[in-house]
């Protein structure tokens, strides 16, 4: 069976239910796209087909029984940071190249009792470090709209995936953009939930004041589909907070009219695209039609959000990074004389490029002589770019920017010079800093083709802002852009 | 604006426990020193009385009772790069 590859999570949940296919018919058609396709793309590290198989059957017992749910035998992709027990983790490094996690993180649980199938563990930059899936131990993953082209990063492989048709939702991790900025790249929707939001047990550490697991989807309602069987309370993380989750389902009324909804004059400057721009102009006209209220703001402190991210963000990595040293687990460098040896062969060996750049960018930051002038210095305008939104939100109710500077750029474009690779991020990375809910979604493509996104921001654990705000836009936009496939 | 060295490179890399061979020390000099200057546009901001953020969200650290809730029993061992017994076996520590 096929044509499945397009369909939303509740086309194939009215499929499974009616007895019109099988969750095992729509694993085997996933995976006889990921054969014919992912020796391109490189959207996954590893997948499993007899688990994944096992797990189908499991659903189809339970959709049998009369079971209904969310994503009961949905086929979905994980980024190969999140823990699943049994199963090859690898952080897209070959410091953790034949690592077996030993036990499953909260949203893969989650996911397990919700039934939903794990195709494989999705590409990402190593240690989801990057923006452009380049320095994944394991290849690039490329653009599925232009193979010449980066999927974004670090979640490049769970955009892709999706991008693809293998599946209809996957999970990425977002740091400082690494779900919305690929989503913007591979024209999906990809949702950072609110800093606490979504639990971080099993999710493999990078900036643990930043890190937050989201949803990456074609439309808005699958992602909040996700995000429901997701967020929740865990006390197995310390950040994760005590809050009910709404049914983001029933926030997707695609209704605008009496919001206010804010774009911030520091986000449209030189270097963005004009093609960007006018999407993100048309967009807010858009909106306007619709009974929306625009109004500029001001995030006065955006100019300096990059480098407080620099600082904080590599800081947060070298300690958490400090932990792979091929004691315990994973690679373990053969040539040593002693520990010490060992300790610095192993590292220097395991660690590509970049990531050794953060390490030693965060180690800096953080020594004798530095520490009050970088990282407490980066503390402290964090709260300044806090206070910032919270300022912005008095008058409005949403803000609205691009999602990044420009389209996807062509693999190797900029793998030379990481300052402008860190630039890239200049519209994503404040809302990590303030540990808002911010999500990006298809809006338009630039005259080469290649997809481009506009990014919506909400106060904290107002998701259903979003969901409401975005729901609106999928109503409003050129029917094209939703219907426009990659040509694979 | 912080010019790094590499004597720089080396002290840093030595905290970092990471070997930076004589190969690699000017281009990570250079551009440690590229992203330090552009990191050095946060002195201009006034941050007299601001308080730092470690944290967007909680503000309490949270506790719970000390006593062991789970065994990690073998499956910690499955990945040990070398192994005796219930032990890691690593080269020799000290000289």
């Amino acid at each position: 069976m096929s044509g499945f590859q397009y369909k939303t999570i509740t086309e194939l949940r009215t499929l499974l239910e009616s007895g019109k296919v099988t969750s095992r018919q729509l694993v085997e058609a996933a995976f006889l796209r990921v054969e014919k396709l992912d020796k391109d793309i490189n959207g996954f590290i590893s997948t499993n087909k007899d688990a994944a198989l096992k797990a189908a059957d499991e659903a189809d017992k339970r959709i049998a029984a009369g079971e209904k749910g969310g994503l009961l035998g949905v086929p979905i992709a994980l980024k190969d940071l999140i823990a699943v027990e049994g199963g090859a983790t690898t952080c897209g490094s070959k410091m953790l190249d034949g690592f077996t996690s030993t036990y499953s993180a909260f949203v893969a649980k989650q996911l397990q009792n919700a039934g939903a199938v794990n195709l494989g563990k999705a590409n990402m930059d190593e240690f989801a470090m990057g923006s452009s899936n380049e320095t994944s131990f394991f290849g690039n993953c490329k653009n599925p709209w232009d193979l010449n082209a980066v999927p974004g990063g670090s979640s490049g492989g769970s955009a892709a995936v999706v991008a693809a048709g293998y599946c209809p939702v996957s999970l990425g991790s977002d740091t400082g953009g690494s779900i919305r900025q690929p989503a913007s790249h591979c024209g999906v929707v990809g949702l950072k939930p609110t800093y606490g939001r979504v639990s971080r047990f099993g999710l493999i550490a990078f900036a643990s004041s930043l890190d937050q697991i989201g949803p990456m989807a074609h439309t808005v309602e699958d992602a909040a589909i996700m995000l429901e069987v997701i967020a929740g309370y865990d006390p197995m993380d310390s950040t994760s907070i005590n809050k009910p989750v709404p049914k983001y389902t029933q926030a997707l009324s695609g209704d605008v009219s009496g919001m206010t909804i804010g774009l911030p004059k520091e986000y449209f400057i030189d270097g963005t695209d004009s093609e960007v721009e006018n999407i993100v102009r048309d967009a807010a006209a858009k909106f306007e039609a619709a009974g929306a209220k625009i109004v500029d703001v001001s995030l006065p402190h955006t100019e300096y959000a990059v480098a407080t991210y620099y600082v904080i963000a590599p800081a947060e990595a070298s300690s958490n990074l400090s932990r792979y040293d091929g004691v315990k687990y994973g690679f373990r460098s053969e040539k040593s004389e002693n520990l010490s040896e060992m300790y610095f062969n192993t590292r220097s060996e395991g660690f590509g490029t970049e990531v050794k750049r953060r390490i030693m960018l965060g180690t800096y930051a953080l020594s004798s002589g530095y520490y009050d002038a970088y990282y407490l210095k980066a503390q402290k305008v964090r709260t300044l770019i806090t206070k910032d939104f919270t300022d912005a939100f008095k008058q409005c109710d949403a803000i609205l920017t691009p999602t990044a500077p420009t389209a996807a750029f062509n693999i190797n474009e900029k793998t030379e010079d990481p300052l402008q690779m860190y630039l890239s991020d200049i519209f994503t990375i404040s809302v990590n800093l303030a540990g808002l809910p911010a999500m990006s979604m298809p809006a338009g493509f630039s005259g080469s083709g290649r997809p481009i996104g506009i990014h919506l921001i909400a106060p904290h654990w107002q998701e259903e802002t979003l969901f409401k705000v975005g729901s609106a836009f999928e109503k409003l936009r050129d029917k094209n852009i939703a219907e426009k496939r990659p040509n694979l | 604006m912080s010019k790094i060295s590499h004597d720089d490179v080396k002290k840093v890399a030595q905290l970092a426990h990471l070997r930076i061979d004589e190969a690699e020390l000017e281009p990570m000099a250079s551009s440690l020193t590229q992203i330090l200057g552009a990191i050095d546009k946060l002195a201009e901001v006034n941050t007299d009385g601001i308080e730092p953020t470690a944290s967007s969200i909680h503000t309490e650290n949270v506790m719970r009772e000390d006593e062991a809730i789970k065994r990690f029993g073998d499956v910690a061992m499955q990945n040990a790069p070398e192994k005796e017994e219930n032990y890691f076996s690593v080269p020799r520590v000290v000289e």
